[in-house]
């Protein structure tokens, strides 16, 4: 959906803009671009529905800014919408001439998510049917928009159908024991995330017998996608710097379908493919440096502002913002640090926790280390606690490391503040209100080795151990949030949001 | 503080009362008020006990109109003394009155003891609530809490704040300050009471006495107690009482307006006690032992039954 | 005075004492067991003849075990309760050999008495008293498991943390009646929970066990968090394994009620009176579960924690049941009274 986004705002800035620094209008397309890239994969391992919510938020807002600019393009709309109906990327023709790839990257984007695999065909079938009808408007841009808007919305819901959860398989196969409990042994816990998606091979996501090809989804997104949801890639920052990438290499590598040429696209200025793709990467790499490096920045200078000569800064897992803070802050003032950790070493093949130690070990005086069930002794001594963030709900929820609001629930409890580090990249436009809803199930914990022998085959489906990775932090025990924007309470992210909006509009 | 015109008798008792209490310099009025009722026993020359009974109680009564301050804890201790001298009459056997004289006496002087020791008691039971490196907040310049603090060990350092709370006597304050102050290991800090709220995140216990401890597990206490308790209880602060025994009361107030006005009002009609009900309390130090607020009851019954 | 029983029970407490000084135990059961072992041998032997001397070695023998492993504080609270049933025994015979003397307030009575007249049926009495509380040490979890029935119903979601004997006797027996699920917390280093889910899977009861991370996430789907603990303060607050006050907070934030299983022998007069609790009375054990060796010089600045106990403050319990019946926590003084001897007046 980002791409699908981002080739819109392409296009629709190349051609509306006629005699503006070219630069520019692709400045502000990559923004928007970036910020969709980044929401499409944020959620794309995640969940999938916020970053094609917000994306098509952004592209809405984007396409009705661009739209008086491609008044222009009015007329190439209509011609090509009548070609809707019969072409497989009836998209291509809506707004710009490049819609096709919009439907055909939609479908890498889909597919680079690990777990949309099962859901891709209908997906794409929806794409296809809801562009139907919205075909036969003729008002260009709103239709496009409306178009596209449409067909990310169905990407969402079809994203967000559930799946047959692959955990359920099991305990179907406890058939036979003739008691009603059989029907009750489908875990009421385990329901809680049938909606998620769980990590699958490749090999499952592609086949005949799926109706998905893996042909036209550049490689990079399912490498991408993989890592992902086998957890090699984790961190929301070094996921959305990877997509970035990803995106970059997809639009070097990009070369339109045959039958329609970069110069089909209406641009004021016949550029050269070359030219066109320097401007794309060029907006990658702003978006990036500004979004990503100098948020990065901004929130360091705030957040180190916060901690005192003699602090005992208390910080969770491994957040690379909350490093950076610590390590900045370390240069200008003495304190000392107490990390928690998740789940040891001993049961964990990599601990969060020692990441942190490895890096912070020479900088920072003191550190103390302890798993968090050892939280409430240390937790007397704290006088702040620092945690990074993986989304920043509308309802001021924080999306975060399962267990970071627990490590906030203890701190409240012990009056001290906490403070959530967060781009304002990460704003994101849901409202949960539990853990559930957006989650990622991860791989990697299960019965202990010396019990996994004793375990009789009829007794396994009675067991089951999901890894919850993230969740959700009630505003009311955050004290405050540092973005780059500002020091803000838990509660302005939608005040954030709308501000962005509008100034996106407006520019 | 209904006028009366005092008879002989009370002016002796009155004379007695105040005898007693500048004897006893340091120790609670509350005392001198026992010694006063022993005395009318071993003088009574009634001939039965309903009349040396009486004859208590109308001392009881004197000695309440006279007391300044320290009326609720007079009250109670007296209320105590009377349950405890008369317990076990029923179990005397022989009915002379001299007899039952001298178990009132011996029961009393008992009882009294026990009032002497208790201060002691309660301030070593509360001592230990203080650790090395403590930050402290002290309220309402009680002489529990006070001896409670000169009786830390001199290797344990702390820091105390200390409210200014509303004066009853002029020198009131300084006396307490000043022997808080002497105390090595102490570094005092003297605070409004209106610093209260925004001293409290950086403190680690509070300590209050109490004039009375109602039937609830609740206190009466100088008036400032109730907003130190709640502003406690929000930042998650524990709040410990120091209170003798005797302090224990019938009372039951419902609110603020339900603690009988004759104790709530000190001198020009402003108010002096407040009432602080017992879900700010963390835990009572009494010398009958540690109390949640809820053996508060359990206790007032067995002393009562 | 024999002195080979004297010798016996000597050497078994030396025993004792080297065991609780090594670390040497996982359940304070076990330690109790011991220590009425001792107890009942001494008692049989000839090395006393008065219910003081009974006395002053109980006292003496409680002190030993304390300063041998402050945290565990088992041994000690059997001690003093049978030191309190010895001097109710005691105070009875001799009031019913003294039909004359006179009922005594309370706070005096004991002043009063003299411990070191001799009471043959004391002997017999006091043995009596050990035989049942062996057998309520043994049958305290099966006690417990019988109130099951009335707290657990069908289609709950019950949270527990750890491995505890008695919740997991509670647990299966409430599967008899009805069917539930279980999630539990593997609290993490020890991570005693993988033993607890193998163990009710086993049973077949539905059970999720999931990493101490994802309580607070869970506790929204929770309707009861039933846990055992190591000890019951004297305030109704609780000494529990590192990590119960997280589950006792989430519980308290989603208003999930906290049912704490606990025997009579767990029951400790202590009150945790420094605000620094954890740091009196805590066991740190080694962190080896914590870091692995083969990091040892990356690791060398920084120290690794793992506390085996956790404070949680009463007013996260909403209810306590004993093998006597369940209380609320407020309850807890009255109990204390009734247990163990009165403090000195």
């Amino acid at each position: 959906m980002c791409i699908n986004l981002i080739w819109n705002m392409a296009d629709s800035s190349k051609s509306g803009k006629p005699g503006k620094n070219p630069a520019a209008a692709a400045d502000a397309e990559a923004k928007a671009k970036e910020k969709a890239a980044r929401k499409a994969l944020f959620e794309a391992t995640r969940g999938a529905d916020i970053a094609a919510a917000k994306a098509s938020k952004e592209k809405n807002k984007k396409q009705v800014k661009k739209n008086p600019k491609s008044e222009n393009n009015a007329s190439a709309p209509k011609t090509p919408a009548s070609k809707e109906q019969d072409v497989p990327d009836k998209v291509e023709a809506k707004v710009k001439a490049n819609q096709s790839p919009p439907e055909v990257k939609t479908q890498k984007r889909v597919e680079g998510a690990p777990k949309s695999s099962e859901v891709k065909p209908s997906s794409k079938d929806k794409l296809r049917v809801e562009k139907d009808p919205s075909n036969e408007k003729v008002t260009p841009k709103s239709e496009a928009v409306s178009d596209i808007t449409k067909s990310v919305r169905n990407l969402e819901i079809t994203e967000a159908k559930p799946k047959r959860s692959i955990l359920k398989a099991p305990s179907s196969a406890v058939k036979g024991t003739g008691r009603t409990r059989e029907l009750k042994s489908q875990s009421r816990v385990q329901t809680l995330f049938d909606h998620l998606p769980k990590g699958v091979e490749p090999r499952e996501l592609f086949g005949e017998e799926k109706g998905v090809s893996s042909e036209g989804i550049h490689p990079g997104f399912i490498a991408l996608g993989l890592m992902c949801s086998h957890g090699q890639l984790q961190g929301s920052n070094k996921r959305v710097i990877a997509l970035l990438n990803v995106v970059g290499q997809f639009f070097d590598s990009y070369s339109p379908p045959p039958e329609k040429d970069f110069k089909d696209i209406e641009v004021e200025e016949k550029k050269s493919e070359k030219d066109i793709k320097k401007d794309l990467a060029f907006a990658l790499q702003v978006f990036r440096e500004e979004r990503v490096d100098k948020a990065t920045e901004a929130i360091v200078a705030k957040a180190k502002a916060k901690i005192v000569q003699d602090d005992v800064v208390l910080i969770f897992g491994s957040s690379d913002l909350v490093r950076e803070v610590i390590v900045e802050a370390s240069l200008e003032k003495t304190f000392s640090v107490i990390i928690i950790d998740g789940r040891p070493y001993a049961t964990e093949r990599r601990s969060k926790g020692l990441d942190i130690i490895k890096e912070l070990g020479n900088k920072v005086q003191i550190i103390k280390y302890t798993s968090i069930t050892g939280l409430s002794n240390v937790i007397r001594s704290v006088t702040k606690v620092i945690l990074g963030a993986h989304g920043l709900l509308n309802n001021g929820g924080v999306l975060a490391h399962a267990g970071t609001s627990q490590i906030a629930l203890m701190a409240a409890a012990n009056n001290i503040p906490v403070i959530v580090c967060c781009e304002t990249l990460k704003f994101c436009d849901k409202s949960p209100t539990d853990s559930f809803f957006l989650n990622e199930i991860g791989t990697g914990f299960g019965l202990h080795k010396k019990f996994t022998d004793a375990m009789t085959p009829d007794c396994g489906p009675y067991l089951v151990t999901p890894v919850i990775k993230y969740d959700v932090t009630p505003p009311e025990l955050v004290t405050a949030v540092i973005t780059d924007v500002d020091i803000l309470p838990c509660t302005s992210v939608p005040v954030v949001l709308r501000v962005q909006e509008n100034r996106a509009i407006k520019s | 503080m209904s006028a009366f015109v005092p008879g002989s008798k009370d002016n002796e008792i009155m004379n007695l009362f105040e005898n007693f209490i500048a004897i006893g310099q340091e120790q609670s009025p509350a005392i001198a008020a026992v010694r006063t009722l022993i005395h009318t026993i071993q003088n009574h020359d009634g001939s039965t006990v309903n009349q040396l009974v009486q004859e208590i109680k109308e001392a009881i009564r004197i000695v309440e109109t006279i007391t300044g301050k320290s009326k609720l804890a007079v009250s109670s201790c007296c209320a105590q003394f009377l349950q405890h001298a008369t317990l076990n009459l029923a179990n005397i056997e022989s009915a002379e009155m001299a007899m039952c004289k001298n178990h009132m006496e011996e029961e009393g002087t008992k009882y009294l003891q026990r009032c002497e020791r208790a201060i002691t008691k309660v301030a070593s039971a509360g001592a230990p609530l203080i650790f090395d490196g403590a930050k402290i907040l002290v309220h309402s310049n009680s002489q529990v809490v006070l001896e409670a603090l000169k009786l830390v060990p001199e290797n344990i350092k702390f820091t105390a704040w200390i409210t200014s709370s509303e004066k009853d006597a002029a020198n009131e304050i300084q006396d307490f300050e000043y022997e808080v102050d002497k105390c090595a290991n102490i570094t005092t800090n003297f605070i409004q009471d209106s610093e209260i709220g925004y001293i409290m995140e950086t403190i680690d216990l509070v300590l209050v006495g109490a004039e009375a401890v109602v039937k609830n597990g609740g206190i009466l206490n100088k008036v400032g107690t109730l907003s130190v308790a709640i502003c406690a209880k929000e930042m998650n602060k524990p709040l410990y009482v120091l209170a003798e025994s005797f302090k224990f009361s019938l009372i039951y107030p419902l609110n603020q307006r339900d603690v009988p006005s004759e104790f709530r009002y000190g001198a020009n009609n402003r108010v002096r006690i407040d009432y602080t009900p017992p879900k700010y309390i963390t835990m009572l130090i009494t010398d009958r032992g540690l109390l949640t607020p809820t053996a508060v009851c359990d206790e007032l019954l067995e002393m009562y039954l | 005075m024999g002195s080979v029983e004297e010798d016996t029970t000597t050497s078994s407490l030396l025993a004792l004492e080297a065991l609780l000084k090594r670390g040497q135990y996982t359940r304070s059961g076990q330690i109790s067991l011991l220590t009425l072992d001792i107890v009942e041998k001494y008692v049989q032997s000839n090395c006393w003849k008065t219910a003081g001397d009974l006395i002053t070695w109980l006292q003496d023998t409680a002190e030993t075990l304390r300063k041998a492993a402050a945290s565990e504080t088992a041994s000690g609270n059997l001690i003093l309760r049978l030191i309190k049933i010895v001097r109710d025994d005691f105070t009875n015979r001799h009031r019913s050999r003294n039909p004359g003397l006179m009922s005594q307030n309370s706070v005096d009575s004991e002043q009063g008495l003299d411990f070191n007249l001799e009471i043959p049926e004391l002997r017999s009495d006091v043995q009596n008293t050990i035989y049942e509380l062996q057998s309520e040490l043994e049958l305290s979890a099966e006690n417990i498991a019988e109130e099951a029935d009335k707290h657990i119903h069908s289609n709950e979601v019950v949270l527990t943390m750890g491995k505890s004997k008695t919740v997991e006797a509670f647990l299966k027996r409430a599967a008899k009646k009805a069917v539930f699920e279980v999630i539990v917390a593997e609290c993490a280093p020890a991570s005693n929970g993988h033993e607890l889910a193998h163990s009710l899977a086993s049973s077949k009861i539905q059970t999720t066990l999931i990493a101490d991370t994802a309580i607070f996430a869970m506790m929204s789907r929770v309707n009861k968090v039933i846990i055992g603990t190591h000890s019951v303060l004297a305030n109704g607050g609780l000494k529990a394994i590192a990590g119960i006050h997280l589950v006792a907070l989430a519980a308290k934030y989603y208003n999930v009620p906290v049912i704490v299983l606990v025997p009579m022998y767990k029951l400790s007069p202590e009150y945790p009176l420094s605000t620094d609790i954890n740091k009196t009375t805590n066991r740190f054990v080694s962190p080896d579960q914590l870091l692995d060796y083969s990091d040892g010089d990356v690791y060398s600045k920084v120290c690794a924690y793992n506390p085996v106990f956790d404070y949680v403050p009463p007013n996260l319990i909403s209810l306590f049941i004993f093998n006597i019946g369940s209380l609320a926590p407020s309850y807890i003084y009255r109990l204390l009274h009734e247990t163990y001897p009165q403090i000195k007046r």
